[in-house]
């Protein structure tokens, strides 16, 4: 590793390392794995920046290997998760590698936390393309010119997968509307 | 309130989230971690090559073993030909 690449992924870091992990966060809903994908996607960009050939902006590329390490993520710990099922089949001493815990996101706002804790439950029932969507549009801000150009799919694409995926988070916080009713309640 | 507005609230309330920050010591991890992997770390071309070459070598076997059960089944023909003459040689009946 020569200084050279050193400081090149230095700067790339210093600019992008907040929004691939905020990012990462806003997929898999733990500090802990957000920081090993973080990681993970600037080995990733260390290793691939011959690659890029700026067809996309910088900020582009990220992100879109970013998406992808967060995606993968999760398919390795639904494997793995299904695996430990099969296991706690045959041996019932076995914990679960997914406690399922209320992912309270240290970025919201206090008097929305209740709420979010809901949406991040909902937001990873939703297939791929529409939890990307919806996390790119209302978690990380983007618009959907950005979004498309991440994504390489059209505006009106866009627009579609947001409504869907809106649609969908509505079908399933009815679903757990009482649920909700009875902790306000309390 | 309304389902629908409770709904619409706990849909909106990502809005004004911040932007977290992040462990300091992670981009030594990051350093760390390129330095462990370099010697381990395989370029995509790399694999390719390595695949390609594979299969190569698989082909060049294949037209190899081929030719070599070509030329022995020759060796066959010629060999069984041979028995027959032989046999016919040693086993012939003369009156």
């Amino acid at each position: 590793m020569n200084s050279h690449s050193n400081s090149n992924i230095e700067l790339i870091y210093n600019e992008h390392s907040k929004m691939v992990y905020n990012l990462c966060l806003g997929y898999l809903h733990s500090i802990e794995d957000a920081e090993e994908v973080t990681q993970d996607v600037f080995i990733k960009v260390y290793h691939s920046i011959s690659e890029f050939k700026n067809k996309s902006s910088l900020k582009t590329w990220i992100y879109r290997i970013t998406i992808n390490k967060c995606l993968d993520f999760i398919k390795a710990k639904k494997r793995l998760k299904r695996m430990s099922d099969m296991v706690s089949i045959f041996n019932s001493k076995n914990e679960l590698i997914h406690s399922g815990k209320n992912f309270e996101h240290p970025g919201i706002l206090l008097e929305n936390k209740e709420k979010s804790i809901l949406l991040f439950k909902a937001i990873e029932l939703l297939p791929k393309y529409q939890k990307t969507v919806f996390i790119l549009s209302k978690i990380e801000g983007l618009n959907n010119k950005e979004i498309g150009e991440i994504l390489e799919k059209s505006i009106s694409a866009v627009e579609n997968l947001i409504h869907r995926a809106k649609d969908n988070l509505k079908i399933s916080l009815s679903i757990n509307f009482k649920e909700y009713q009875k902790k306000e309640i309390k | 309130m309304s389902k629908e507005n409770t709904i619409e609230e706990i849909l909106e309330s990502t809005k004004d989230i911040k932007k977290v920050d992040l462990n300091p010591y992670l981009f030594n991890k990051i350093l760390l971690k390129i330095k462990l992997n370099k010697d381990i770390f395989l370029s995509t071309n790399l694999i390719w090559l390595s695949f390609s070459i594979y299969i190569l070598l698989i082909f060049c076997n294949l037209i190899i073993i081929i030719k070599i059960d070509k030329i022995s089944n020759k060796n066959e023909d010629t060999t069984s030909k041979y028995d027959l003459i032989s046999h016919n040689i040693n086993y012939q009946i003369y009156y």
